[in-house]
């Protein structure tokens, strides 16, 4: 049934491939129905957080209600929720993309379908929504728009004859998107006579009101005072106030069924605000919670310890407050022998570590320190007992290992064809096993490998972008996990074993990855009053070693007429680059040091 | 009586920023426009009557004219400068006074003029004996025009003499630089001064190693040098007293030492810096701006600073420990409240596992091997 009211209203989200326009198109709507002015409009308003302007990709969710006079002379609501843009957050994509009922396809009128355009479209066609294409940036000389038409109907069977022409950029035919938004999406169904039956597909914690729950009402309305529960914890909240982004906060008085919106309720333990929940009326509940909502696992984990003076608990405390706005995020308490106390986080890929320990550092002032990333390994005793590894120091002696299985991902890789041969060697040397292949269109080819989890998530998405100058694209699922022959590698500092370093790979690859790290960690670590020797090893046998040569020269000669300040200045910034280190024995080593050795670097190939 | 035998001692540095053409590894402030020379002494002595009241509360007991070039000018110049000193100030307590020279800028009745005028110590640039080298550092002498400069010097009757050497520079090979030592030896100076070269940003010599015209020092020959000086030097009885000084018994330069154990210094005309009453100050480095500030009667500084306790430790440190006697521990401890020893336990341990330090019941210093490292070891104990 859908009322009067709910005729008017259209919930969308916006999919593309990375750098198809997307952040500049949703500007572009908001700007074109008015909701902010030319001069008010800070360029892709949508992308709020630095981390995500700086990488110009979107990571948080954000949501924005638009008014827009049709031609057919009524007032829609349009409710615009946005998505993130890379291979780590589809979970992400798949929260938002349950709360709509269609979604614009942005795809890049020279560039056309790419992995992440198929991916998001079959996430969206999971969910059934109403996919409404949009071809971006005709007005380059390159675009070539009969053609990506074509493209689009052929691999992604998705009617694109009067797909609008556009570009954001330049805000041409901004209006055709608008009209095709409110002509081909479908108004939200539902009943705001039911029980309340609202999806949180994305909460913010505030200190002043506690976490904000941005919600989807299918069913039934929710109103300041009412009595509300969390459905997987069966919590309880008063609400506080209700609300909506038109784009900034703007109070309302109800949120009622196809309407898009945020409830606070004083909810202080951000755990019980979990995304992807459903929420409903304490005293009048619905009977099932909604489906649509999938969970996804972390695959990345990695140890997170403080660094020089930070406590253990800021740490924690800033975990809480990620994991709130960040559901793919997890952690639980552990200790090492060379960090002490910290914490082991799961990730969704090595980027999404990488955004997190970086939040961490930025937002919430932390001195941190991360350790080697890993992937969860099974590993089967000889007593037949199956345990779960994901912190190689945590593995069990050798000698008490029947067999170890590590994950293997589907992997699909499209590429333009004159890098074919690039991808194949890469994937050669990363262990996987071609499927398929196939052309896509003239240029574009299409590869499914199955590929080891562990040889994915360190550098392989860099160096596919590398080898493919930018035009390769990634997406991967996970398959199964398989037996290997996995070796637990030790990284050795000073002849003194780190177990934060520790990592575990197959062994035909251990000897690469032992050596590269050996020289990434020469790189790294300063020089300092004593030379240095970095070593990789299988148990007793040195794989690999380097040596970082004790420094020979730090000396000011000369302090020029009295000018002190000069010196004084130079060695307060040394002492300052001191205490981002960690010391390892008598060795400080810089903190980003676990993750820069894993990182791409041309150098190496 | 008592008065003046509580007088706190003071030191003066003088900036004299001309030069007769720039070297290519200097960034000091300093010009070769010498049609400014007059406008300049006159300003000078306009910021000395701001300071009458400092002059006249400090013993002096130190005087540096230093540069750019300071023996470039007309030696009447530096004289009035004196003058105009000691209508705040008798100098009777004078110990010492220096003026920077170089060779090619000096002639007898210059000499003559800096011995009347009570100039007792003179520092002379001379960087290396190779005329290849002083070539392209862009000096404006060869070691002949500076042999004849020394030996006038030495013939107006200056005991106190100061040379400068440099090592680590582009194109110099061990061999060259043993050769200088040994040259310098021979003319017996009182003291010498040898820097190790600083690529700064700023200079000719940073763009010529840019481009790729001139190579980058290289830092293990850089230390051989280093480490070569010092046994040389040693053992013709040259002490290593700071980390770039070496001098004869009782020849160490009280000027420097003023700096390195923060006793107060005046510092005088353009760029030139201060350390008064616990303030350091820093004059400012534009001609225009230091003309005008001191036309409107106000001194020509360019920042102040409050050194505060915490400052004063590290500073005592920092600089303490640039000297082969190091630091007084005990009394630290004393002045500041602090248990030296205690709060950097670890790294103590560490820097006399390497050698690095040494110390005994009251004094730490650096070890002439870690004198070389001398900013990281500091950095470890601040």
């Amino acid at each position: 049934m859908v009322s009067e009211r709910q005729s008017r209203i259209r919930n969308f989200s916006i999919i593309a491939h990375i750098d198809h326009g997307k952040s500049t198109l949703a500007d572009r709507l908001i700007e074109t129905t008015g909701q902010l002015t030319k001069r008010e409009m800070e360029e892709q308003i949508l992308d709020t957080m630095e981390l995500e302007r700086e990488r110009g990709i979107t990571i948080k969710l954000q949501t924005t209600r638009l008014k827009y006079v049709a031609k057919d002379g009524i007032e829609y609501i349009l409710n615009l929720i946005d998505t993130p843009g890379h291979v780590d957050f589809t979970y992400e994509v798949s929260r938002s993309l349950a709360a709509c009922e269609g979604a614009v396809l942005v795809v890049d009128a020279s560039q056309g379908v790419e992995a992440q355009t198929m991916a998001n479209v079959h996430l969206a066609d999971e969910v059934g929504l109403e996919i409404v294409p949009v071809l971006n940036k005709i007005d380059l000389p390159s675009a070539r728009p009969d053609e990506i038409i074509q493209e689009i109907e052929d691999d992604l069977a998705i009617l694109a004859e009067d797909a609008p022409r556009i570009s954001a950029k330049e805000g041409i035919n901004i209006e055709d998107v608008l009209e095709a938004i409110v002509k081909k999406i479908p108004a939200p169904n539902g009943d705001e006579n039911k029980p309340l039956k609202a999806l949180i597909f994305d909460s913010i914690y505030n200190s002043y009101t506690g976490a904000i729950a941005y919600v989807r009402v299918f069913d039934g309305q929710v109103k300041k005072g009412d009595k509300i529960k969390m459905m997987s914890n069966e919590v309880e909240y008063e609400v506080t106030e209700v609300g909506i982004h038109a784009p900034y906060k703007k109070k309302v008085d109800v949120l009622r069924a196809g309407e898009v919106g945020y409830i606070t309720a004083s909810i202080k333990n951000v755990k019980d605000c979990n995304v992807g929940d459903t929420l409903t009326n304490a005293e009048n509940p619905t009977e099932k919670p909604m489906h649509g909502y999938k969970k996804v696992t972390p695959m990345v984990y990695c140890g997170i310890y403080p660094l020089g003076d930070q406590k253990v608990d800021d740490i924690r405390d800033a975990l809480e407050k990620l994991q709130l706005n960040d559901g793919s995020l997890v952690y639980e308490a552990e200790t090492s022998v060379a960090l002490g106390y910290g914490f082991r986080c799961g990730f969704l890929g090595l980027l999404h570590l990488e955004i997190i320990q970086e939040r961490m550092i930025r937002e919430f002032n932390l001195d941190i320190i991360s350790t080697s990333p890993s992937v969860i390994y099974n590993v089967v005793l000889n007593s037949g007992e199956k345990i779960k590894v994901q912190n190689p120091s945590n593995l069990p002696d050798l000698t008490l290992i029947r067999y170890m299985e590590e994950p293997i991902v589907k992997a699909d890789i499209m590429v333009l064809k004159e890098y074919v041969g690039n991808v194949m060697a890469l994937c050669e040397e990363r262990r996987g096993t071609m499927l398929d292949m196939h052309y896509l269109d003239e240029k574009k080819m299409m590869l499914n490998y199955e590929l080891p989890l562990n040889e994915v998530i360190y550098d392989f998405f860099d160096t596919l972008k590398s080898i493919t100058k930018g035009y390769g694209s990634l997406d991967y699922e996970l398959l199964e996990y398989r037996e290997s022959d996995l070796v637990k590698i030790d990284i050795l500092i000073n002849k003194e074993r780190i177990d934060a370093f520790s990592m575990i790979l197959h062994r035909s690859s251990a000897v690469y990855r032992g050596r590269r790290i050996c020289k990434k960690l020469q790189e790294t670590i300063p020089k300092h009053m004593f030379a240095i020797p970095i070593q990789a090893a299988i148990g007793s046998n040195v794989i690999a070693r380097e040596n970082v040569k004790a420094m020979r020269k730090d000396v000011t000669s000369k302090c020029y007429g009295g000018d002190i300040t000069r010196k004084k200045k130079l060695l307060e910034k040394q002492k300052k680059g001191k205490k981002r280190m960690q010391k390892f024995g008598k060795v400080d080593v810089p903190q980003n040091a676990f993750l820069e050795v894993l990182k791409y670097d041309d150098e190496n190939k | 009586m008592m008065m003046k035998i509580n007088k706190e001692i003071l030191g003066i540095y003088i900036h004299i920023p001309f030069c007769k053409s720039k070297c290519i590894y200097c960034d000091f402030v300093s010009v070769t426009n010498q049609t400014l020379i007059d406008k300049y002494f006159e300003y000078l002595l306009k910021e000395i009557e701001m300071y009458k009241e400092v002059l006249n509360r400090f013993k002096v007991v130190t005087i540096y004219f230093g540069g750019g070039t300071p023996s470039l000018v007309n030696g009447l110049y530096i004289e009035k400068v004196i003058n105009k000193i000691k209508k705040y100030n008798d100098l009777d307590k004078l110990l010492e006074f220096t003026i920077e020279v170089n060779p090619g800028t000096i002639n007898r009745k210059k000499i003559e003029i800096y011995k009347k005028i009570g100039i007792n110590r003179i520092s002379i640039g001379l960087q290396s004996t190779n005329n290849n080298i002083l070539k392209m550092l862009g000096r404006i002498h060869d070691y002949e025009e500076f042999l004849e400069s020394y030996n006038l010097i030495r013939e107006v009757g200056f005991n106190n003499v100061s040379l400068d050497l440099m090592f680590g520079l582009p194109n110099q090979t061990i061999e060259m630089f043993e050769s200088s030592i040994d040259k310098v030896i021979k003319l017996n100076p009182e003291h010498i001064s040898a820097y190790s070269l600083k690529v700064e940003e700023s200079t000719k010599l940073y763009k010529l190693i840019e481009k790729g015209i001139l190579e980058e020092p290289n830092e293990e020959l850089d230390r051989n040098m280093y480490e070569l000086l010092i046994d040389k030097l040693g053992e013709n009885k040259y002490n290593l007293y700071e980390i770039s000084n070496f001098s004869k018994k009782g020849f160490e330069s009280k000027h420097n030492m003023i700096y390195w154990k923060r006793e107060n210094y005046l510092g005088l005309g353009l760029a030139a810096h201060g350390f008064v009453d616990n303030k350091r100050y820093g004059n400012v480095i534009s001609f225009d701006e230091y003309f005008n500030i001191i036309d409107n009667e106000t001194k020509p500084i360019e920042e102040v600073s409050d050194i505060c306790e915490e400052e004063n430790l590290f500073e005592e440190i920092m600089l303490g420990l640039r000297l082969l006697r190091g630091i007084n521990y005990k009394e630290i401890n004393k002045k500041y409240n602090i248990d030296f020893i205690k709060e950097h336990n670890q790294e103590i341990v560490e820097l006399l596992e390497e050698k690095m330090i040494e110390m005994n019941n009251e004094r730490m210093w650096i070890t002439e091997k870690g004198m070389s490292i001398s900013n990281t070891i500091i950095t470890k104990l601040i």
